[in-house]
């Protein structure tokens, strides 16, 4: 055997290490574009469908959340406005502003639908919580701000290419477009004032804010997490507006 | 080739060999799946979120 492996001819030995090192290149290629194919696959189709098969069962969720969620109608006084002091300053009564229930965690408690977006169009359920867990839903409101219709910042977060990609158009997005989302208190209607794009560390675009506002944050560009898509829209119609916009 | 070999020296008689690699390959794809996750959420989209 010994004998045989010194007869060999050394261009031969050298031709036999080239074969090898191509053939484990090859295949390392095939396993490697079978890996990423896969990974194409499960984020496109896979994460879409277990959303989609999610969001039919959130939807009927959030309906019979609206059936039995609870609200309080209390006098709205804007932040800063003077008080009544003057007993001749009489003033028209204004319309109650309807508080409901803050939801449970990770429950569906409303719904989200853009008509000029084919995505949106239909509508999407809105979990409670923005947790990685929450957003394989699709939307997630982040529990510190305020519910949708109330005053302050209402901020909601969303996929943009898995998971269902509930705000994929969201750069087609312009001032003046519709925004709708439904809680148990009502419809409430938003224009889109302003798109803006920033880093994902910046949380200034998520506080409060004077009057009604709703924020959208999404990833930016598609198919990266390394920027946010940031949509600022304003209450202009639903259950508090007579209230909030005094 | 390299699979066949790999199956062959699992260590039992057919029948567990055959479980353990049934066992093997439903471990491997759930830890690929793990994987495309971690991926996904970290290179593709994050779900859009400040912090």
């Amino acid at each position: 055997m010994t004998e045989r492996n010194e007869t060999v001819d050394p261009a031969v030995r050298r031709d036999g290490w080239i074969i090898r090192s191509v053939r484990f290149a090859g295949w390392m290629s095939i396993w490697v574009g079978l890996f990423l194919l896969g990974f194409v696959a499960h984020q496109l189709f896979v994460t879409t469908y277990l959303a989609q098969q999610n969001n039919e069962k959130l939807e009927v969720e959030a309906q019979e959340y609206f059936v039995t969620v609870e609200y309080t109608e209390i006098p709205y006084v804007e932040p800063g406005a003077s008080e009544l002091t003057d007993p001749v300053d009489v003033r028209l009564p204004v319309p109650a502003l309807k508080v409901e229930s803050p939801p449970a965690a990770h429950e569906a408690f409303a719904i989200i639908r853009v008509p000029s977006l084919d995505r949106l169009e239909d509508g999407w359920a809105i979990v409670e919580g923005v947790s990685r867990k929450d957003l394989k839903n699709g939307v997630g409101h982040m529990p510190s701000t305020p519910l949708p219709g109330q005053p302050g910042n209402s901020v909601f977060s969303g996929h943009r290419t898995t998971y269902g990609a509930p705000f994929h158009e969201f750069d087609e997005l312009e001032p003046g477009d519709i925004i709708e989302v439904e809680t148990g208190i009502g419809i409430h209607i938003y224009e889109v004032r302003e798109t803006i794009i920033v880093r994902p560390t910046e949380i200034w675009v998520t506080q409060a804010r004077d009057g009604a506002w709703l924020t959208l944050t999404t990833c930016n560009p598609k198919f990266s997490a390394r920027e946010r898509l940031v949509v600022f829209a304003e209450l202009v119609g639903g259950p508090n507006f007579a209230a909030i916009s005094g | 080739m390299m699979i066949k070999r790999l199956f062959f020296a699992l260590p039992g008689p057919r029948p567990v060999q055959v479980t353990l690699a049934a066992a093997i390959l439903i471990a491997a794809f759930i830890a690929l799946m793990f994987v495309y996750d971690w991926m996904g959420n970290n290179l593709l989209d994050s779900g859009g979120g400040i912090s």
